[in-house]
């Protein structure tokens, strides 16, 4: 079944016109990565999905439910968090969490917050006001906001943005979690691509007012380079190529290598059997960013 | 009253009480009444006045007061929710703009119930031993809640409408000027048939003279029907205003 299908959706600001005849399909229980310049409209149809904003033709479905015509049963189901947001700053965290679950009309247990909190990286003790936090902890807050309602389908507009990396990791591992447990659907509309990469099951990009591109990540990407520091310099780096993994050049210690997306724990697995060590790796990711200037420099030009 | 509002209220209930704004509202409330209280005993013209006219007075300053506090609110919750990028986060709710506004239009009430109460005792210690105190209070709480919700109505419509809580803000003050214009005009010219008319239509001054009415003159109810009809008009039709616009209301 599809979380989310639009079909034909036309949207036009004035005389500008924004999407034109736009079709997406996004099904349950994957995590849905949304790519596109400033300006695109990734957050104007986010609006749309979520019953915000208008648009003039064609047809917006949730679980097969017409947005808008089914507020109170699709504002159960879905949550999101907007790239730009405040909290109410004079509440703490666990108050916080209380009022959206009461407008939710849920009563949960003291406990199930705070383990919310846990989830997101918050501490549970903590009763500052929530003015008082950083960016960081705001965007973890407002996570646990949007998950108050056991979403069925997740709507993020750069969830990680504002994070150090530990707290994007600790994120990403939250969504997959959620994804692999709960089955929630994603929709995930980000800049960083890294996020793309290693959260999504399926990418899409969208440039002036269409989909210039859709296909499974795995597909669409199915290598991704990694730069490793070999711990012994002097080892035949050809070593390295294996089912799931390419090598691509040496510089001093470090080597470039295309590793399968599909089994990247598989293919570190035998870098380890061919006895390769390394003491550290950098994802450079730059196949995503390839594509992704292919599809929005074409529609350009 | 359902779930959902009572959330929405208990929220605003609370950041009033949390926020210097709303603590500001009560403190200038009392810091009027104080000073007016102040003046009729201290001030030789003013101490001249019987009871019923103090009282009158007292409760002008009380509308002029609500019908403020009214407009300054109804502007900012629309348009200030916005702009503090909140409102985005309520309407991903089961909350839509209607239920908002709604909540919003019970919490100025709810206020107004408060000003009312703040002030209570300032009118029974100036109005005790003169004429129709009774009927002054009754007739005033009621003037009040049509007041209050009349420019909160207004204010969340302008809110609704308006591009930023600055240009509401603005906007609702002129028209907070406007209504209480009546004030600044010589007696003559409210006799005149534009004066009246203007006097009729404009909500402050049929609640003004309605009070002029029943504490000063000690008029019957009966008389005052048509200005209190006029005024029940307004308040619903300024009441239907803004619940309308947010049920057409989509970016």
């Amino acid at each position: 079944m599809d979380a989310i299908t639009i079909d034909a959706l036309q949207k036009s600001y004035g005389n500008q016109p924004l999407f034109d005849a736009l079709d997406m399909r996004i099904e349950a229980g994957e995590i849905y990565g949304l790519l596109g310049p400033n300006g695109a409209g990734k957050s104007t149809l986010m609006g749309i999905i979520l019953g915000l904003n208008s648009f003039q033709g064609g047809s917006v479905r949730l679980f097969g439910l017409e947005v808008g015509e089914a507020k109170k049963t699709l504002s159960q189901k879905i949550n999101a968090l907007p790239e730009f947001f405040s909290l109410y700053g004079w509440m703490n965290a666990l108050e916080y969490l209380r009022f959206f679950a009461e407008l939710y009309a849920r009563n949960p247990e003291h406990s199930a917050l705070e383990k919310l909190l846990d989830d997101v990286g918050l501490d549970r003790r903590d009763r500052r006001p929530v003015g008082t936090y950083s960016q960081g902890m705001q965007k973890r807050l407002g996570l646990a906001r949007a998950l108050i309602n056991d979403p069925e389908l997740l709507i993020l507009d750069e969830p990680t943005n504002g994070l150090d990396p530990k707290g994007r990791r600790e994120i990403h591992d939250l969504l997959i979690e959620l994804n692999r447990r709960r089955h929630t659907t994603i929709l995930l509309s980000t800049h960083i691509l890294d996020d793309v990469q290693r959260l999504c099951s399926r990418v899409g990009i969208l440039h002036q007012g269409r989909l210039r591109y859709e296909d499974d990540l795995n597909r669409t990407v199915p290598f991704s380079r990694y730069r490793f520091e070999l711990a012994d310099p002097t080892i035949d780096p050809l070593k390295c190529n294996s089912a799931h993994l390419r090598f691509v050049r040496k510089t001093g210690r470090w080597i470039e290598c295309d590793i399968e997306n599909a089994a990247p724990y598989k293919a570190i697995e035998e870098m380890h059997s061919n006895g390769i060590r390394f003491n550290q790796a950098v994802a450079l990711s730059g196949s995503l960013e390839h594509l992704y200037f292919t599809y929005t420099k074409e529609a350009a030009s | 009253m359902s779930p959902l509002l009572r959330t929405l209220m208990k929220k605003e209930m609370m950041e009033l009480f949390y926020s210097t704004r709303g603590l500001l509202f009560f403190l200038l409330i009392s810091v009027v009444l104080s000073a007016f209280s102040l003046m009729l005993v201290t001030n030789t013209e003013l101490s001249l006045l019987d009871n019923a006219q103090a009282l009158y007075m007292m409760s002008g300053i009380v509308l002029v007061l609500t019908m403020l506090i009214a407009a300054v609110y109804g502007s900012d919750a629309i348009a200030g929710e916005r702009e503090r990028r909140t409102l985005s986060v309520l309407l991903v709710t089961p909350l839509d703009l209607q239920s908002i506004v709604r909540a919003k239009l019970c919490f100025v009430l709810l206020l107004y119930v408060a000003i009312y109460l703040v002030g209570l005792p300032y009118f029974i210690a100036v109005g005790s031993s003169g004429q129709n105190l009774f009927e002054g209070l009754i007739y005033l709480f009621f003037l009040g809640v049509m007041l209050s919700l009349i420019f909160s109505a207004v204010g969340i419509y302008v809110s609704l409408s308006a591009t930023s809580y600055k240009a509401a803000q603005t906007i609702m003050l002129v028209v907070v000027l406007f209504s209480a214009s009546p004030l600044l005009l010589s007696a003559s010219l409210r006799q005149s048939t534009l004066g009246r008319v203007a006097d009729y239509i404009n909500p402050f001054a049929d609640a003004v003279n309605t009070l002029d009415a029943v504490i000063i003159d000690s008029e019957p109810f009966s008389q005052q029907l048509v200005r209190l009809g006029i005024l029940a008009a307004i308040t619903l039709l300024a009441v239907i205003l803004p619940l309308y616009r947010a049920k057409k209301e989509l970016s």
